[in-house]
């Protein structure tokens, strides 16, 4: 009799992992792939190849974090710092692979940020800390890697939504604004798309405006956290020095503007 | 510095009828030089660009006016292209800054849109801590917002507007109906669970009725007619009533 009770109760459970497995399987979906218009875009071929680092590459930030109200004090606090963004190529977290970058921002662990580069598309897959013998600890996976950037991306143009939570505390998606010429301490690009990054984690919400010029990478980043209206803190990072590897993708522009007369 | 006191008893100025040099409007010089000359280079790229036309102004005092109105009038009075805004920055009001669209992009862009672009600009400006950053964020917050407007309507979308958290009414009955199946089968696991307890209970109630203890059933007693024990109840009466009269 005791197997009578048990099996509806097993049946009905196995029932229902399926159905998890199955939901998973949705949300790990990618999105269709571009069409055959998109690849004939003279924006699409120009952009190609997205980003093509070489192991050892470094990208030179300089950081300007402004806490408008420190806890301690109640004043506001602003901290200026150099951030490296070294690329280390293909490394193994768990099952899966991924490039990966080694961010150090000033004293700070140095964060490992793993994505998913081809000569078309950037996407962001997690991150994790690297630990003394190399390898990477505390990884933090995505379920479903975030677009950063495709290639021939126009102005007005955007991503689904990401959502990581179901009750959609947690997503991302991403906008484009548009291409523009951006000068930054490493130089002028005349095809800088600025784009902007929207998310929540739980009550914090993220507004991120980056500009990204194919083939050299993320040149200027503008982050904004704010937590039920009140700003927790805003950061601003802007290129000042791209990898040697890189530079034959850069324009021939002047590092300075040219004085209007 | 301007104390919040001294902008409130200030008496509205006199604007001038000129559009102001580099388009910023900041008789009491609340911008540095600094943010002056990059606000300043921002707006003329907007403008050359033909995203909008703005104008900013900053004053140390609140007006006897309406800040809409009065950034209203200022759009029409100092702006000459289709697209016109100004971003009035009032020191001191924590509502600030108020922002006006006028031109004929109100008949391009529909008006719910512009209003529903200004409110978020003004809302990511009055949460800056400076004035610098109150215009600044503004402004950048208008000049994407019309951006994606325009990239959207040359791209041949749909335009939209960006909400804060942007799920539609639509995609959260499509994402609750991905969810059907999931639904559905926790509710077969609750009703295999609750039919498991209910057998457990029924069955645990009749193993108690037989391991009750043994008695002697109960005595029933039931009358039976003719018995004689039921003689009185049921013996003929003397009729002596029903006599038929003399």
């Amino acid at each position: 009799m005791k197997n009578a009770i048990l099996i509806p109760v097993a049946a009905a459970f196995s029932i229902s992992l399926c159905q998890c497995k199955k939901a998973t399987e949705i949300a790990a979906d990618s999105p269709p792939s571009d069409t055959a218009d998109l690849r004939q875009d003279p924006l699409y071929q120009a952009d190609l190849p997205l980003l093509a680092p070489q192991i050892g590459d470094v990208w030179k930030y300089h950081v300007t974090v402004l806490n408008p109200k420190d806890a301690r004090t109640g004043q506001p606090v602003r901290a200026e710092f150099e951030r490296t963004r070294t690329y280390i190529g293909e490394i193994s977290v768990g099952d899966d692979s991924f490039q990966a970058f080694e961010v150090q921002s000033g004293t700070s662990p140095i964060v490992r940020e793993l994505v998913h580069i081809t000569d078309d598309r950037i996407l962001i897959a997690g991150q994790g800390r690297r630990g003394p013998n190399g390898e990477t600890l505390q990884p933090v996976l995505l379920e479903k890697p975030v677009p950063f950037f495709n290639a021939g991306l126009h102005g007005g143009e955007g991503s689904p939504v990401t959502v990581f939570a179901d009750d959609e505390s947690l997503w991302r998606s991403t906008r484009a604004i548009g291409r523009e010429t951006l000068t930054v301490p490493a130089g002028t690009f005349t095809q800088a798309v600025r784009l902007q990054m929207l998310g929540q984690d739980q009550e914090i919400s993220l507004q991120r405006t980056y500009w990204f010029a194919p083939g050299c990478g993320i040149l200027k980043e503008d982050t904004l956290r704010e937590s039920k209206g009140v700003t927790l803190f805003r950061e601003t990072q802007e290129l000042t020095e791209l990898p040697a590897s890189l530079r034959n993708r850069m324009d021939p522009a002047p590092a300075m503007p040219a004085t209007s007369p | 510095m301007v104390t919040a006191g001294e902008a409130a008893d200030a008496s509205p100025p006199n604007f001038p009828d000129q559009r102001p040099a580099e388009s910023i409007y900041d008789p009491a010089g609340l911008l540095g030089a600094p943010a002056r000359t990059r606000l300043a280079e921002n707006l003329r790229k907007l403008r050359d660009t033909g995203v909008l036309d703005m104008v900013v102004v900053l004053l140390p005092a609140s007006l006897q006016n309406d800040p809409v109105e009065v950034a209203t009038e200022l759009a029409n009075r100092w702006g000459d292209s289709d697209g016109r805004a100004v971003i009035l920055y009032l020191h001191g009001q924590p509502q600030s800054p108020w922002i006006a669209i006028t031109g004929r992009i109100r008949n391009t862009i529909p008006s719910d849109f512009l209003d529903a672009i200004a409110l978020k600009a003004r809302q990511q400006g009055s949460r800056a801590i400076d004035p610098e950053m109150a215009v600044v964020d503004a402004v950048d917050t208008l000049a994407n917002e019309i951006r994606l407007l325009q990239g959207q309507s040359r791209g041949g979308k749909i335009v939209e507007v960006e909400k804060r958290v942007p799920f539609s009414a639509k995609e959260n009955l499509l994402f609750l109906a991905k969810k059907l199946p999931l639904f559905a089968a926790f509710a077969l696991a609750l009703i295999a669970l609750l039919a498991a307890i209910c057998a457990a209970l029924w069955r645990a109630i009749r193993w108690l009725k037989l391991s009750g203890p043994l008695r002697f059933p109960g005595l029933i007693c039931e009358s039976r007619l003719g018995a004689p024990h039921g003689a009185s109840a049921f013996s003929a009466k003397p009729k002596a009533s029903r006599t038929s009269p003399p």
